[in-house]
């Protein structure tokens, strides 16, 4: 069994160096690594611009400058500009902006916010809130609120945003890698007639379909090196990473192999990739803004795998989303193994 | 132009004996309507606390001023609900009637502050002698909504090219091309009629999922143009892949190299300041985004539009230029 299972693993990585599976992989993470190093800025953000003008002269002029100036060194996005009209002109070439105006009106200032519209109220009331503290704690009142860290090691440092970026690659290329290319192996070597052949000798389909899956798990192990280690070096939790990887990598390629058993080719199934792909994807939203977490991104298997990623990239101490995803992903890459060797089993049946 | 027409009939006849021309036309439909039930979570994502019940209704619903409220028992359920991935703060009182924060450790900036200002503004007394406005220029789209819809279009701008590119693969298997090589149909003619289906399928997808998305209030002629002139993109992604794909897998394989560069374009347009927007000038993606952004927004004249089309052909001409060679040489 072991034999006929390394001698189907030794072909299919010879298929996959003969159709550069192994060259475009390495590529596509060191392109990646090079734009994340070189060309995203550190200090990217994806706040809302801030454009202001203060014609307030009163009292508290100074205590608004202060309050700017500590924004102005917190975010790079805010702008100061002459006056309201130019407030408007510029938000409305920018629509992720926000506008500040503060004016006097009898004898107190009065602070106008200038918001886009589709801003919901929630987030407009925050924004008031924001302010009334700021202009409190510049006034002295600083009321100190006790706060109850559940897990002193987790807190984590700031993560220049170029490098927080690398865990949602490390999701959609090396752990979802397989799905994509296991299809185009298999509808491949359909059309060759290879399974046909394979189906009438002593080989059993599982070890014909676990090649192909350790083989997706080589290719992600060696994107995730050189991508990781161009980006982060040595810092990375590995050891957790890899397991990550590997888990991820078996679920997301035994799922290319259950789509692969109902269609004959790449074209028919492109559109059930595209849209596994898309969903799969989602977490990335919640990854990008972590309060927003509906149910249905919150279900999806990816979604406690990208943090679990981030945990073993840029480790805080937090490692049992570490050994709670490896575990979940265990049994998801089995049930989707079986499944897999069932649905080849009935269409070989069938053909 | 019969032979040009027949290469585009053959193309549609064989995509639907697959169902492949079906999926392609709905395709970008399902998902547009999937994402037009994502908008509305998305625009109203906001801070997420998790209250004590035995709090008054009115702390409660102060909170309920500035994110959504999850109510807890106990404060043990609170701390394990804040222990969950997402970023959640849970708020509570102390047996002195003081209130406390409950974090994980590993919240954003926004979690960990936001919830302190509440509290303050709940228990604080003091007047501030300031008075706060809030007016808005009337924008209904979000940046989530526009960002979404400008990918939803190039989406499906390059299922054309990529079907396209899948064909031509197909047909060099089948020997199809060979045959094609002695008929009098010239390269010409081929790369015309194969390219049909991918100037006319944008189109359609495009107003579609405006329609389905509600945005009518858009310049429909500039909306033709921008799509026509990205249609160029995707045939020249499709005919590049078609042509250098061996097979299916290094199909796949180069479809995902051109595939990455397209998306760090787009994200590149969308996180980068406009200063540094020109390191991205190189890439058709670049302008198309910009094109349809501007279209979307209502803030694209038709002297932009000329700019960025200029840009788009100008571009795909050169990548064409450079592999006239390759391609000639793939279809021969």
């Amino acid at each position: 069994m072991l034999n006929r299972y390394f001698a189907l693993l030794k072909k299919d990585i010879i298929t996959g160096v003969r159709n550069y599976y192994f060259v475009v992989v390495i590529a596509v993470a060191i392109i990646f690594a090079l734009i994340v190093n070189f060309l995203v800025p550190e200090d990217t953000s994806i706040k809302p611009a801030i454009f202001y003008h203060v014609e307030y002269q009163g009292d508290m002029r100074e205590n608004i400058d202060e309050i700017i100036m500590e924004s102005e060194r917190e975010h790079p996005n805010v702008n100061r500009v002459n006056s309201r009209e130019e407030i408007i002109e510029n938000m409305k070439k920018k629509d992720n902006s926000i506008g500040m105006f503060v004016t006097e009106s009898n004898g107190k200032p009065v602070i106008e916010f200038i918001t886009q519209g589709y801003e919901n109220k929630k987030v407009i009331n925050t924004l008031v809130l924001s302010m009334k503290n700021s202009i409190n704690e510049s006034l002295g009142r600083k009321i100190d609120v006790k706060t109850n860290i559940l897990n002193k090691d987790v807190e984590m440092e700031r993560i220049p945003f170029n490098k927080s970026i690398l865990p949602i690659f490390l999701l959609t290329e090396p752990t979802m890698l397989g799905f994509v290319l296991i299809l185009a192996l298999v509808f491949m070597e359909k059309d060759e007639g290879t399974i046909r052949a394979y189906m009438v000798s002593p080989g059993r389909i599982q070890e014909y379909l676990a090649s192909k899956i350790t083989l997706m798990i080589i290719l992600g192990l060696i994107s995730t090196i050189v991508c990781t280690g161009i980006v982060v070096g040595f810092n990375a939790n590995y050891l957790a990473l890899f397991g990550l990887v590997i888990v991820g990598s078996i679920f997301s390629s035994a799922l290319g192999l259950i789509i692969a058993s109902f269609f004959d080719n790449l074209s028919q199934s492109f559109i059930w990739v595209a849209a596994i792909n898309i969903l799969f994807a989602l977490p990335m939203v919640s990854y990008l803004l972590p309060s927003f977490a509906p149910t249905y991104i919150k279900i999806l298997p990816t979604y406690p795998l990208l943090f679990a990623i981030r945990e073993a990239v840029f480790p805080t101490g937090n490692v049992e989303i570490i050994y709670s995803t490896i575990l979940t992903f265990i049994v998801l890459s089995i049930m989707t193994f079986i499944v897999s060797v069932f649905s080849y089993k009935i269409t070989a049946a069938r053909d | 132009m019969r032979r040009i027409l027949s290469i585009f009939k053959r193309d549609i006849l064989s995509s639907f004996r697959d169902y492949i021309i079906l999926y392609m036309i709905i395709a970008p439909i399902l998902l547009t309507i999937g994402f037009r039930f994502f908008i509305p979570s998305a625009q109203s994502a906001g801070l997420q606390f998790a209250v004590d019940a035995k709090l008054d209704t009115e702390i409660v619903n102060e909170f309920k001023k500035y994110g959504d409220v999850e109510l807890y028992g106990t404060v043990d359920e609170i701390k394990t609900r804040v222990e969950n991935i997402d970023d959640i703060a849970g708020i509570t009182k102390n047996e002195n009637g003081e209130f406390v924060l409950i974090l994980q450790g590993n919240e954003a900036h926004d979690t960990k502050e936001i919830p302190k200002m509440i509290i303050r503004e709940i228990i604080s007394n003091e007047d501030l002698n300031v008075e706060f406005k809030v007016n808005s220029l009337g924008l209904e789209e979000s940046p989530v909504a526009t960002i979404g819809t400008i990918s939803l279009i190039l989406i499906a701008i390059l299922i054309g090219g990529i079907i396209i590119g899948f064909n031509i693969i197909e047909e060099k298997e089948a020997n199809t091309l060979k045959a094609l090589n002695v008929t009098p149909m010239t390269k010409f003619e081929y790369i015309i009629g194969k390219s049909i289906t991918g100037l006319i399928l944008p189109i359609i997808h495009v107003f579609l999922i405006l329609w389905i998305l509600g945005i009518t209030e858009v310049d429909n002629t500039m909306v033709l143009i921008m799509t026509l002139a990205s249609s160029l993109v995707g045939i020249v992604v499709g005919f590049v892949v078609g042509i250098i794909s061996s097979n299916q897998i290094t199909g796949i394989a180069n479809m995902k190299i051109i595939f990455l560069i397209l998306s760090l374009t787009i994200i590149g347009a969308i996180l980068l300041p406009q200063s540094k927007h020109f390191l991205l000038y190189w890439a058709p993606p670049y302008w198309i985004f910009t094109g349809f952004k501007g279209i979307l927004l209502n803030t694209a004249t038709w002297g932009n539009l000329i700019n960025y089309i200029g840009w788009i052909i100008g571009l795909t001409f050169i990548i064409y230029i450079i592999l006239r060679g390759k391609i000639k040489k793939g279809l021969a």
